[in-house]
């Protein structure tokens, strides 16, 4: 007798739980009045970043000493210099990047160079960050080189490291921060290492653009 | 005014032309030479164009996600794995590209950075074609040694796509932020609300109250005589 007591009790809290949690569900589900609703769903906003190379190559190459001076496309040693674009007060800057999305930070990165045959690295370095450069006066050592970005009228130049950095080009104020449709043209410039080990032909970087939260 | 030509059967057709038929040849000479004008003149227009704005022939890569963090409104608990919302991604790129998704500490704030070894991504690697988007779902698997508190890192969206300047590959990214919380590894919850669990408890501990009152406690018996239909009453006279 008392057992079946028990049973029902509990059988009746569960229900009074059920039906105050159907109270609470409905609650939010009721529209009050003769009303109905109807939902669209939507396209959510985003943030978003587009890059057009131009018609350009690495050139305008210059430096080095003999017999591996470097020659108008090819990259020289010790510290040969290439860029993509001519850089100065009136240069040609080819690489376009747009803001298309909300606003956000613009920020850039490099990874190491890699060599065709897949072999022996140039470091990234950097005279401001991990890894530094070992050559005489902040020139890239050995398996070294560095890369910065450019633009014209650009206050800062944006030294490429391998983890994202503020990429100046977009905030005369000293920021990356980039307006929603806000564009702008960069060309990159390289300097090479003061030797190098591998005897490929070419060497590939990667250079990543990315939109970030502010 | 003459004209000349041939008929559908081949012979010579020759013959003089009323002033209304002039009138109408004569004009369609007319616009006909407008629009050879116009020909003339729109190509090389648009070649102007191309030239003064060299983007429009352009190949670009481009990828965007979607602005809004991506939040697990529950409290993770150490030793789960929860669904996150999918993430929004979209190439804006004009040719087609391979997306990759990795978890990177970029965004500024506190909370501790999650692992990249938590967050496992389903069709990481996909390819999106032009302007077209996806939805890519996440998982979140928290260790059961997980430390309690806020975590805060980012959702990086990664574009590639075959375009290079000289030997440099061009990449784009987006992220945005991945924002949870873990709580003190309690065991699971069962999903109910607070007060039902309060309300059980409190029944079982009556239960078990009553059950060691039963077991230990002084017992009292009541019996009740059933009452007889007849009393005797026994009384002696001296």
């Amino acid at each position: 007798m008392t057992t079946r007591v028990w049973a029902v009790l509990i059988v009746a809290i569960l229900a009074i739980a059920g039906i105050g949690a159907v109270n609470k569900s409905a609650q939010t589900t009721t529209i009050p009045g003769a009303s109905t609703s109807a939902t669209v769903n939507v396209l959510p906003t985003t943030r978003s970043i587009t890059v057009s190379p131009g018609e350009a190559t690495f050139s305008d190459c210059h430096r080095g000493q003999w017999p591996y001076h470097s020659t108008s496309t090819l990259l020289g040693q010790p510290n040969g210099e290439c860029s993509v674009g001519t850089l100065g007060a009136h240069g040609k800057y080819p690489i376009t990047i747009d803001n298309l999305g909300i606003p956000s930070n613009i920020e850039v990165s490099a990874s190491n160079a890699v060599p065709a045959d897949n072999g022996a690295r140039w470091q990234l370095c950097s005279t401001q960050a991990h890894p530094a450069c070992t050559g005489p006066g902040g020139a890239p050592g050995p398996n070294q080189y560095k890369a910065r970005t450019a633009a014209s009228g650009e206050l800062n130049t944006t030294a490429l490291t391998t983890d994202p950095a503020c990429d100046f080009v977009f905030d005369a104020n000293g920021g990356c921060r980039a307006a929603r449709g806000q564009s702008r043209r960069e060309g990159i410039k390289l300097i090479g290492p003061a030797r190098f080990s591998d005897s490929s032909a070419s060497f590939t970087i990667t250079i990543t653009w990315i939109a970030v939260a502010p | 005014m003459f004209c000349s030509g041939d008929d559908t059967s081949g012979h010579g057709v020759t013959g003089r032309l009323s002033p209304a038929d002039s009138d109408y040849l004569a004009g369609a000479r007319r616009r006909f030479v407008r629009r050879l004008m116009r020909a003339t003149l729109a190509v090389p227009a648009a070649l102007g164009l191309l030239i003064v704005f060299p983007s429009l022939t352009q190949a670009s890569i481009g990828v965007g996600v979607q602005g809004a963090p991506v939040r697990l409104r529950a409290v993770a608990q150490p030793g789960s794995s929860y669904a996150l919302p999918p993430v929004y991604v979209v190439n804006t790129g004009t040719q087609d590209e391979s997306i990759s998704m990795h978890i990177q500490r970029l965004s500024h704030g506190p909370g501790r950075t999650v692992p990249s070894s938590w967050i496992q991504f389903t069709d990481n690697g996909m390819q999106l074609p032009t302007h077209k988007s996806a939805r890519i779902p996440l998982e979140l698997v928290v260790p059961a040694d997980a430390a309690p508190g806020k975590y805060l890192s980012d959702v990086v969206v990664v574009g590639s796509a075959a375009i290079s300047v000289g030997k440099t590959n061009l990449g784009v990214a987006a992220a945005t932020k991945l924002e949870f919380s873990v709580g003190q590894g309690s065991g699971p919850r069962l999903g109910f609300p607070v007060w039902i669990l309060w309300t059980l408890a409190g029944l079982l501990l009556l239960a078990a109250a009553r059950l060691a009152f039963r077991a230990s406690g002084p017992q009292v018996r009541v019996a009740r005589k059933p009452p007889s239909s007849t009393t005797h009453y026994q009384g002696g006279s001296s």
